[in-house]
């Protein structure tokens, strides 16, 4: 038993994805709210819908927004980025954020990745990790962004997390960065629904996965730990 | 259907007949010139009386020279008859500035156009009374209606339908219906960029400029506006079918106006640039003032700020202007 035992094939994560960008670009509080998100979901799924249609697992989705939120009362240049190789041989789900929303001024102060690695074995990091700093993006480059105070060289530690897509970012996103207007998307139950459905979707069997991990195979010499690590 | 359009031309000047023969070879329609010349408000009344209802009527906007004070203006005659034909257009031609119609004079009518520049609006004129041939035929009764007059992507219809004003979701059985849809295509959909472009805005969106765009444009001739009102001279392009279409065309991945400079026969002379900065990938089109004649080119996000005019419009580009020199 692997702890990502579960997880959803790729076609079916990659069509889930375009779902939760079509929801995304039909939304008009979203539109309202943050245009700019809006409109770079819009454009990617324009682009890349019919590719959909025709799906295989050589798909790799490459998408980045930016847009402006309000964090810790000033608003600030966020950047979102989800980075799908083929058949899941790179998974990354990027945010990050500025001092700022100077757009001549383009100073990053937090980055994160959430991964999902499923070729673990040599290099010994959890299936499903959250990692501080990593590389600057193509778009965050060309967008002349700075990471004085990141040094993404370093890329570890890498910490345990659980699943994440796109949806459940940008939840995540808006309960952790909650003010009036993130409130007025998080509380309708269209949002809810949505996310309801994509925790179905990603975190039900994970957790049972885990259950059965604990009811069956956990001992001293099988940890959650290693289990975690994709053992 | 497939009869030529019936247009009435009412002026007070008769040197205008001449404008009238040539719009008439020009879209090869029945132009009926009226010259009301010295008409008195009885005679006046009397020819509208005796016309039956046209596809379209071009209306002198000064009726000056009339002896008549109750069909002293096009706008009153325009008012007085779309009390008889409801959702006639009427569209107004005038040796003033357009933009100095009066405001409540400009609403009586469905477009205004300068006289010395008529013969550039052909092409315009015969897309309104097409349009309105065809919607004015085939009464519009519900939304899809609206989805299939104007050819709208299917892939749009969600977002177009939370657009759509709430006055006209309520007034289908409207009679003058045609003229209130028409106002709300022409001002917003049509003119303001967001679901359509104009060739600026489609050749900024793929990274190029207007000479780049000019290079591919027949790879994009499904994504064209082909709807009602279609109009030759001001060729719109519906967004989600130019990034869908892009998307077919260049494998690479990511932002349009990166992936649109791997489109064929494309070289660095046609990248689009930041009109202020001279920078590579202008990511929106802006003013450059805030002027009534301003132009728009293409821009850096950052090189732009809201445009004080303008209000942002659900699901539509917000409109901005230059940033004015530090």
């Amino acid at each position: 038993m692997k702890i990502n035992n579960e997880h959803p094939e790729f076609i079916k994560f990659i069509k889930n994805e375009f779902r939760t960008l079509e929801f995304i670009k039909d939304q008009p509080c979203l539109n309202a709210s943050f245009p700019e998100l809006n409109s770079y979901v819009h454009q990617f799924y324009c682009i890349n819908h019919n590719r959909i249609n025709k799906v295989t697992a050589n798909l790799n989705i490459d998408f980045e927004a930016k847009f402006k939120l309000s964090i810790d009362g000033e608003d600030r240049t966020v950047f979102l980025g989800v980075n799908l190789g083929s058949n899941f041989s790179h998974v990354s789900y990027m945010l990050s954020f500025c001092e700022s929303s100077d757009e001549e001024d383009i100073n990053l102060i937090r980055k994160f990745h959430f991964d999902y690695e499923i070729n673990t074995g040599d290099t010994y990091k959890p299936v499903y990790h959250l990692q501080y700093g990593g590389k600057l993006t193509p778009f965050m480059l060309e967008s002349k962004a700075r990471e004085d105070h990141i040094y993404s060289w370093l890329s570890i530690p890498r910490i345990n997390f659980v699943p994440i897509n796109l949806a459940l970012l940008l939840d995540f996103i808006f309960i952790e960065f909650k003010n009036d207007v993130t409130d007025k998307i998080t509380e309708k139950s269209e949002w809810r629904d949505f996310i309801k459905m994509n925790e179905d979707f990603l975190l039900k069997d994970y957790y049972k996965t885990i259950n059965g991990f604990f009811s069956r195979e956990h001992s001293s010499k099988n940890l959650f730990r290693d289990f975690s690590y994709g053992k | 259907m497939s009869s030529n359009l019936r247009i009435i031309w009412i002026d007070d000047n008769p040197k205008r007949e001449e404008e009238a023969i040539n719009l008439k070879h020009s879209i090869n329609a029945n132009v009926e010139f009226i010259c009301v010349e010295k008409y008195n408000t009885e005679q006046f009344q009397k020819k509208i009386d005796g016309l039956s209802k046209p596809n379209l009527v071009l209306m002198d906007h000064s009726l000056d020279k009339t002896f008549s004070d109750t069909f002293k203006t096009g706008s009153t005659t325009a008012t007085i008859l779309h009390d008889k034909w409801p959702n006639c257009p009427i569209v107004c031609v005038t040796g003033i500035e357009p933009n100095l119609v009066l405001s409540r004079q400009r609403l009586t009518y469905q477009e205004v156009f300068l006289i010395s520049n008529i013969s550039n609006k052909y092409a315009s004129i015969n897309a309104i009374g097409e349009g309105f041939k065809i919607i004015n035929h085939n009464r519009i009764k519900n939304l899809e209606d609206i989805f299939e007059a104007i050819k709208a992507p299917n892939e749009e219809n969600m977002r177009l339908s939370k657009i759509f004003p709430k006055e006209l979701k309520e007034s289908f059985s409207d009679p003058s219906y045609s003229l209130q849809f028409y106002k709300w295509f022409s001002t917003v959909l049509y003119s303001r960029p967001g679901f359509l472009y104009d060739r600026l805005w489609a050749a900024t969106i793929l990274g190029l400029n207007e000479f780049g765009f000019e290079k591919v444009e027949s790879l994009f001739v499904d994504a064209e506006y082909k709807g009602i009102f279609y109009d030759q001279s001001q060729k719109r392009w519906w967004k989600s079918l130019l990034l869908s279409k892009l998307g077919e065309i260049v494998e690479a991945s990511g932002l349009p106006w990166v992936i649109g400079r791997h489109l064929p026969n494309i070289n660095q002379g046609d990248y689009s640039k930041c009109y202020a900065s001279g920078e590579s990938y202008p990511e929106t089109v802006a003013y450059e003032d805030e002027s009534i004649n301003s132009k728009q080119y293409s821009m850096k996000l950052k090189n732009t700020i809201s445009h004080p005019k303008y209000e942002n419009m659900l699901f539509f580009e917000e409109i901005r202007i230059m940033k004015a020199a530090e």
